[in-house]
């Protein structure tokens, strides 16, 4: 019984609060949920691309050296690598705006 | 001035030679070495009176062990408490190595490539092998992209497939970029302190800024390994 008058409370605040953001986010389009974009999170980003890139044109060297296909696998290996790169990447970013949009995420 | 990249020198304390194998005990492996006594002495000295109401020790291990805990809840489901050991031994491995790091004259094993691929690499093959021991074959599914079309299949397999092996080189490259590019940028401030003489309170107080900042940055990595270490198990357990 005592539990139900603080829960009715929050509950109004709680509708307050989605009030007053909704006004802000309508007013102003920077409170929209973006993701927490900083220095680290560029370097991280910008890891993700190289590492792709590197790891591609290390195993199409590999590949060369190994079968003996001269140019051919580091040209395939490159292309593949910079896409498995940037598909990292985009997955990064992607996780990170997962995590920083809204309030109703826990984080 | 001091050469800032001397802190990253492996010099030996006890050479052995096994063969051709040089497996020698370095300044590497006597702060990894302390690194492991401290956290053993931390959780066994925090967690041996196990009181109603936690001392500061207590407190501290109770509040890794939730952390870490949480972590592995939110990223990689209830199935992947089960690894709990495996991750909270890489969480307080990886964090006692930088913060000890930022001990000053002290050796910084995360900022070796060597310590760090290690462990990643040693991460990717388990969650691979248990990929496939939990789904068996179906596993290789995982590098098929959902709803892709047929004719797309030879370019976005082996797309997917180099993603997947690129992760064990991000996820080394990540620590130990951030620790050694760390630690040098507040040895080269440092080495401005001497050098500017009477000026030196300049590049001190960046120093000193540089170095709770460091900190941070050494909580934050040993954090983005564990929860980038949850997530991939995620993949293996519950693929996509």
């Amino acid at each position: 019984m005592a539990d139900e008058e603080p829960d009715r409370a929050l509950a109004e605040l709680d509708a307050k609060l989605r009030k007053l953001r909704g006004a802000r986010r309508a007013g102003h389009d920077e409170t929209a949920p973006s993701p927490r974009l900083n220095f680290g999170s560029g370097l991280q980003a910008g890891i993700e691309l190289l590492a792709g890139v590197a790891f591609g044109v290390g195993v199409g060297w590999f590949i060369d050296s190994w079968l003996g296909t001269k140019p051919f696998g580091l040209i395939v290996m490159f292309f593949l690598g910079s896409a498995a790169g940037v598909l990292n990447a985009w997955r990064y970013l992607k996780r990170l705006n997962a995590d920083g949009a809204g309030p109703g995420s826990t984080r | 001035m001091a050469d800032p990249l001397h802190q990253f020198q492996i010099h030996e304390i006890v050479p052995i030679i096994i063969g051709k194998l040089n497996v020698s005990f370095t300044n590497s492996s006597l702060w990894m070495v302390l690194a492991v006594v401290a956290v053993y002495l931390i959780v066994t000295l925090g967690s041996r009176q196990g009181s109603m109401v936690p001392g500061r020790l207590q407190s501290v291990v109770e509040m890794a062990y939730e952390f870490v805990a949480g972590l592995v809840r939110d990223n990689a489901g209830k199935e992947g408490m089960r690894f709990f050991p495996l991750i909270f031994t890489l969480f307080m491995f990886i964090l006692l190595g930088n913060m000890l790091g930022m001990i000053p004259g002290a050796f910084t094993f995360t900022s070796h490539i060597i310590v760090t691929f290690a462990m990643a690499i040693t991460v990717m093959v388990l969650v691979t092998a248990l990929g496939f021991y939990i789904h068996g074959a179906h596993f290789l599914k995982f590098f098929v992209p959902h709803g892709a079309p047929a004719a797309m299949l030879p370019l976005l397999v082996p797309i997917e497939i180099l993603s997947y092996c690129v992760r064990p080189i991000s996820l080394s490259v990540r620590l130990f970029v951030n620790m050694m590019a760390g630690h040098t940028m507040l040895k080269v401030f440092a080495g401005f302190v001497t050098a500017l003489g009477i000026f030196g309170f300049a590049p001190l107080a960046v120093t000193v800024a540089l170095f709770g900042f460091e900190i941070a940055v050494a909580f934050l990595q040993a954090y983005v390994f564990t929860v980038l270490t949850c997530i991939y198990l995620n993949d293996a357990i519950h693929m996509h």
